[in-house]
């Protein structure tokens, strides 16, 4: 790639180069031709002005030596012709000769004597001899002066030469060239090369010049002009100096005018021209390097978008073709997809196989999963490709969030956190837009919340705001708020982007393809919205979804907390008050369902509990493992939970271990009695969960306990995902209704804050020595019984309600409200009622038939509880007989006992068992009516 | 790569384009070289023909080098009205501006042409025709003659001179008058026996007048003939002779001394009179010129008689006139007198006597 890149360079770089140069050299050469033009223009000017010079000279001369010395002559030939004698002649001569300072004249005879005025020398001034040839000349120079003479002529042959003698100094006055101002020299020189005239102006400056002017052989380059032409000049420069040499015939010397006039005189401001056609070039090419290189640029950028266009065309071309195929795919996923789901369907429908049911549960929640997976892929190219429908439509925005908060709930409540929507109550209910895609748009949102988040909770806040006064569209903005494990500042761009997943070491637990976020961006967009995001890793994120909304209605979104809450209702203001991660607590209880209760109920707190359900496995279980404190069941078969516990301590570390009774004995004196045997505590079922909590609190090693801040948690938080039994357990709790195999225990309803402990009930009863719970009838009152009432001994208890209340069969009402209203668990616990029915009575009547009375008395007394929970009024009724009975046969309290309780219960069985069925059969009919 | 071709053809061809126009502006602005003038020389003899011709051609030729002007020649040109016209008009369509006729007949026959062409400047050797573009040249034979005169005058015993020439007028009338003068410096009683040959070449009568002349008791021979026939007649004769133009091609100790011209330096002052035009444009150079010398004297001729030549010669330079003191022809007419001398206008034009003394034989 580098050397591309320089080769890219190279090419326009020596294109410039060369340009550059070949613009240099015309420069040059154009710059040396303007000087040319220039100094070839002066030259022409130059020999202009000095044949004018050179003309005027020779007509000064001819005139005045020439032609006005003849006319002397003509008049001395006159003189002579008319006979007059020489003398006059001579006279005639003189008479002009007044003018000593204008020269002297003479005549001289062909001996060289002179007639009149003074000898010549004829070698100095040849013009004399030119005379007597017939030819008036002048002659001379300027040291010597001049001689013009001119022949007189006698009967046509040359008789005398006048001459005009004229001194140096007359010469140089009446003959010297003064021109430029004086800053140019001139002289005149004969055709021997001898100064006739010296030049006026002269000076040193003038004398190197001439110089010069020798040394550049000036003098022989103007003769050779001038051989054929009267005038021509010649020049040369050293740098800034240099002259201008010039010659002129003058015809009536027989000589040159000469001149010699500096370079500056001649160029004056001319010079500048050519300096200035140099700048100008020089700029030329600056403009031109420039614009070539702009051009260069230009033609990079060109070919660069042209590359990028190529490109951008490819990748859409690429893009497009993967939108189009993921589209085409979708019908091909999803059938096989579907497939896999209906026939899965049919399993769980027509299967009877609980561990074939539990395999297709399995393969439901997969499939749900993978098709979930697969939309959102789809979702995803249906955005991509353009083609995802926005379809408007009018909904509510109260019933959308409900819709949402319902299915979040539940997720939120698996992991155990906290969800609390916040919606201003006079934000606009009725609205048109895409239900459809803002629910999944939220759900994404809030999905991705509860997946990140692992403890805390999760807010969505909604807010409006108007887009203008008079507008019709609000702008929403959803805000999911979490306390998740946020995100890294330098991972927030990648947020939206397709496929990909942050911080995946840390979230390689969390299920996902990261296609969510870069959908639900492109959802939130085409609806006209947006979603934004801030967070700080390792304390929270915040989602928030913008989106702008017609209202077509006046209705308000309202309370929207108190519709919730009554969807919501039955779920109690739960608290934990301590976790014990390291603690380990052992329950004991030979039915399950009690294990599955006080596990359900110690979830919050985080202890670590193992149940067993036999007193021998406990042993062996506290035998391996050390646990801190251990919960035992009192009635259980075979070994009980007084044996087991003093079994249990003569296990090594287990002297000192807290055992703590659960039982439903809640007979006066019973607590003294199990604390003589060695428990520490005694808990009656049903087991209330505050009062658990704060027991093991008590009695866990403290170091193994944190507590909890008291700051209430402001959400509606739902007790830990509780079992079905437990839930069933609390909710009996709630309806007033007795525990399990309880015999007259009170229960305190809804109440946890109140420290109500069964002893005070239990040493009323002790004193009392009889159960007022006889009278009692909880399901009717579900208050609680006093215990002065309980005091009196042997009386019977003043509340005394009459038994004769309607009974039936199945009361799904009763049943339902005893679910705390709530339909889905009811319809769940009735099942497993119905699914139990068959064991639970082959095993009464076992029980009953071998008359061991006494788990015969723990089962029916467990029948009771159960039927009546779901509203089997008259099989409780009937189990409730059963179990007094029973009692008595053992000896224990019972409340209106039969009085041959052998042969009632023998003669029940039966009754007991047709009435098992018909509540069977009436629930499994309501469950299918339900359906 | 076809890329990169393509653009340095392109930069190539603009650098091209771009060095072609700036040549074309400067070549436009060229001032362009002077064009050398054209020169007509319109020769009689042929080159080749004669020495005469020879002299000449290679004078006007050197000068014309010298002048750096371009030379056309017609040689062999009659003295015929047509065939002289025809050869001024060639060369005045072929752009010569100076028109040189080496013929004195030329001028005369070719007047009209020369009126008709007042721009053209002609030149012609020997002539007396008088028109504003027609100028005259020729060397002053006359001082060489003059010369030659006083050196025959020494050594003739007879005083008798003989002198053989083509027809009277012109140069050689001024040559004879100015030998007779120059002999009678010497010798009052010389006398200059003419002898006529009609045409510049005739050696049979070249010879023929040797004989006669030195039958009529001439010792000493001058010629102007074209050729060194009488020379060599004469030194077959034992005759002593004056050579003319040209050393003859036999050395002799008869042949007395040598009359000759500078052509070159004759030339090149009419090339540059042509050009420069100065006042006075005629071209009559001699002694004191350098152009026309008397020499090569023999070894007959003593050192005395060679130092009184010599004399004459620096009187000559020094102003003294041959055709000057007191000049009678053969008529007894004064022709010039004693402190005069004869205008060089009176020399060229009006010399149609001879001086007393020349036996004329016309």
């Amino acid at each position: 790639m580098g050397s591309n890149f320089e080769r890219r360079w190279l090419r326009p770089a020596v294109a410039i180069l060369t340009l550059i140069t070949v613009l240099a050299g015309i420069g040059y050469v154009l710059h040396r031709k303007i000087d040319e033009l220039l100094y070839s223009y002066i030259e022409l000017q130059v020999t202009r002005q000095t044949q004018i010079l050179a003309k005027d000279l020779d007509g000064r001369v001819a005139n005045r030596e020439l032609y006005s010395l003849a006319n002397i002559a003509r008049a001395v030939e006159r003189v002579e012709q008319w006979g007059l004698n020489e003398a006059s002649g001579i006279d005639a001569v003189r008479s002009v000769d007044n003018n000593p300072s204008k020269g002297r004249y003479g005549i001289i005879d062909h001996s060289g004597n002179a007639v009149y005025g003074d000898r010549i020398d004829a070698d100095k001034f040849p013009s004399v001899r030119q005379a007597f040839h017939g030819e008036p000349a002048v002659s001379g120079n300027s040291a010597d002066g001049w001689v013009s003479a001119t022949p007189v002529m006698k009967n046509g042959n040359v008789r005398y030469v006048l001459y005009h003698r004229m001194p140096p100094s007359i010469v140089a006055v009446d003959f010297g060239i003064r021109a430029y101002e004086g800053q140019a020299g001139f002289w005149v020189v004969d055709s021997k090369e001898n100064m006739m005239v010296a030049p006026i102006d002269w000076d040193d400056e003038r004398e190197s010049l001439l110089q010069m002017a020798r040394d550049h052989q000036l003098f022989r380059a103007l003769d050779n002009k001038l051989l054929r032409k009267p005038v021509a000049a010649v020049w040369a420069s050293e740098g800034e100096r240099g002259l201008f040499l010039v010659k002129a015939d003058v015809p009536s010397l027989n000589g040159e005018l000469v001149g010699l006039i500096p370079l500056q005189v001649m160029m004056a401001t001319i010079g500048d021209a050519s300096m200035l056609v140099g700048l100008s070039f020089g700029f030329l090419c600056i403009i031109v390097m420039v614009g070539m290189f702009y051009a260069y640029t230009f033609e990079e950028k060109s070919r660069q978008s042209d590359e990028l266009r190529d490109a951008i065309a490819d990748a859409a071309r690429a893009n497009s073709a993967k939108s189009d195929f993921l589209a085409n795919m979708s019908h091909e996923i999803r059938t096989p997809i579907n497939a896999i789901m209906g026939m899965n369907e049919m399993i769980l429908r027509e299967g009877r196989e609980p561990v074939v049911r539990e395999y297709a549960q399995n393969i439901e929640s997969a499939s749900k999963a993978l098709l979930s997976l697969v939309n959102d892929i789809l979702d995803f190219s249906k955005v991509e490709a353009g083609k995802m429908d926005i379809l408007p439509g009018n909904y509510r925005l109260g019933k959308l969030l409900s819709e949402v908060s319902t299915m979040i709930n539940v997720k939120a409540e698996e992991k155990q956190l906290n969800f609390i929507i916040n919606v201003s109550g006079d934000l606009p209910d009725q609205l048109e837009g895409d239900a459809v895609r803002i629910r999944q748009v939220l759900i994404n949102l809030l999905n991705n919340a509860v997946k990140y988040t692992n403890e805390g909770g999760i807010t969505l806040t909604i807010t409006g705001q108007k887009l203008a006064e008079e507008s019709d569209t609000t702008v929403f903005r959803f805000a999911v708020a979490d306390t998740g494990i946020g995100i890294k500042p330098e991972d927030m761009d990648k947020l939206f982007k397709n496929f990909v997943r942050l911080d995946i070491n840390r979230n390689r637990s969390v299920e996902g393809t990261g296609l969510g976020l870069a959908l639900t961006q492109r959802l939130a967009q085409a609806m006209g919205g947006s979603v934004e995001v801030t967070s700080e890793y390792g304390v929270g994120t915040t989602f928030t979804f913008v989106l702008p909304q017609k209202v077509v209605g006046p209705a308000k979104v309202g309370n929207f907390q108190a519709k919730n809450k009554e969807a919501q209702k039955g779920r109690t203001d739960y608290r934990v008050s301590f976790i014990a991660p390291e603690a380990n607590v052992l329950v004991v209880d030979d039915r399950e369902l009690n294990l599955m209760v006080v596990s359900g109920l110690l979830k919050e707190t985080k202890v670590n509990v193992v149940t067993a359900n036999s007193g021998a496995k406990s042993l062996e279980l506290m035998k391996k493992e050390s646990f801190d404190v251990v919960l035992m069941d009192h009635m259980m078969p075979g070994m009980s939970g007084i044996e087991a516990m003093e079994q249990a301590r003569e296990i090594p570390g287990y002297d000192n271990i807290p055992f703590i009774v659960l039982t439903a004995n809640a007979i006066v004196g019973m607590r003294e009695m199990y604390l003589s045997k060695g428990f520490v505590e005694y808990l009656s079922k049903p087991i209330d969960g505050n009062l658990l909590e704060d027991t093991l609190r008590k009695f866990l090693p403290p170091e193994k306990v944190r507590i909890i801040s008291e700051t209430p948690i402001p959400t509606k938080a739902a007790p830990a995902a509780m079992s079905l039994d437990s839930a069933m357990a609390i909710a009996a709790a709630e309806a007033g209704i007795e525990g399990y195999g309880t015999g007259g225990v009170i229960v305190p309803p809804k109440k946890p804050a109140e420290d109500n402990r069964p002893a005070t009930n239990m040493a009323a009863l002790a004193a009392g020595g009889q159960l007022p719970a006889a009278g009692l009838n909880p399901y009717l009152h579900g208050g609680a019984v006093t215990p002065a009432a309980a005091t009196v001994k042997g009386s019977k208890p003043e509340q005394e309600k009459p038994d004769d209340e309607a009974t039936a069969i199945f009361n799904a009402e009763r049943g339902c409200k005893n679910c705390g209203n709530k339909k889905d668990m009811y319809n769940r616990v009735l099942s497993v009622f119905c699914d139990e029915a068959p064991n639970t009575k082959a095993e009464i009547a076992e029980l009953a038939e071998k008359q061991q009375w006494d788990p015969f008395t723990v089962a029916v007394h467990a029948l009771k509880s159960s039927s009546l929970l779901i509203g089997g009024e008259k099989l409780s009724r009937l189990a409730k007989a059963m179990e007094m009975a029973g009692r008595k046969q053992q000896g224990l309290p019972a409340e209106n006992p039969p009085d041959d309780p052998e042969s009632f219960i023998a003669n029940n069985v039966d009754m007991l068992m047709l009435l098992y069925d018909d509540t069977v059969t009436a629930a499994r009919k309501y469950l299918a009516g339900s359906k | 790569m076809e890329n990169k071709k393509k653009t340095l053809t392109l930069y190539g061809s603009i650098c091209l384009l771009l060095l072609a126009v700036v040549i074309g502006c400067v070549k436009m602005f060229d001032t362009p070289a002077p064009e050398r003038p054209k020169v007509g020389f319109i020769m009689r003899p042929l080159l080749n023909s004669s020495n005469w011709g020879t002299t000449q051609y290679n004078g006007i030729k050197l000068a014309a080098d010298q002048m750096g002007v371009e030379l056309l020649v017609k040689q062999d040109v009659p003295n015929n009205r047509q065939e002289i016209e025809q050869a001024i008009q060639d060369f005045v369509d072929a752009g010569c501006k100076v028109i040189i006729m080496t013929n004195g007949p030329h001028a005369r026959l070719g007047r009209k042409k020369i009126e008709a062409n007042p721009k053209v400047t002609f030149y012609c050797s020997q002539t007396d025709e008088k028109l504003p573009n027609l100028y005259f040249y020729s060397g002053r034979f006359y001082e060489a003659r003059y010369l030659s005169g006083m050196l025959a005058a020494m050594k003739s015993h007879t005083g008798r001179l003989g002198y053989i020439a083509a027809m009277p007028g012109g140069e050689v009338t001024r040559a004879i008058n100015a030998f007779a003068l120059g002999a009678q410096t010497i010798r009052q009683d010389a006398v200059v026996d003419v002898y006529w040959t009609k045409d510049w070449v005739r050696e049979d009568e070249e010879r023929m007048g040797v004989k006669v002349l030195s039958a009529r008791g001439a010792d000493v021979i001058a010629h102007q003939m074209d050729r060194s026939t009488v020379n060599e007649m004469a030194n077959d004769m034992g005759v002593y002779s004056i050579a003319y133009h040209e050393t003859p091609p036999f050395a002799s100790s008869l042949v007395l001394a040598t009359i000759r011209i500078q052509w070159g330096e004759i030339y090149q002052e009419v090339l540059r009179r042509s050009f420069k035009k100065p006042r006075h444009r005629d071209v009559w150079r001699g002694i004191s010129d350098g152009s026309v010398s008397c020499e090569n004297f023999s070894y007959s001729v003593s050192s005395l008689e060679a130092e009184r030549i010599q004399q004459a010669r620096i009187a000559m330079r020094q102003g003294r006139k041959v055709f000057s003191g007191e000049i009678i022809d053969t008529t007894g007419r004064v022709r010039c007198q004693r402190g005069e001398s004869l205008s060089d206008e009176t020399i060229l034009r009006s010399m149609n006597w001879f001086v007393k003394g020349v036996i004329t034989n016309l």
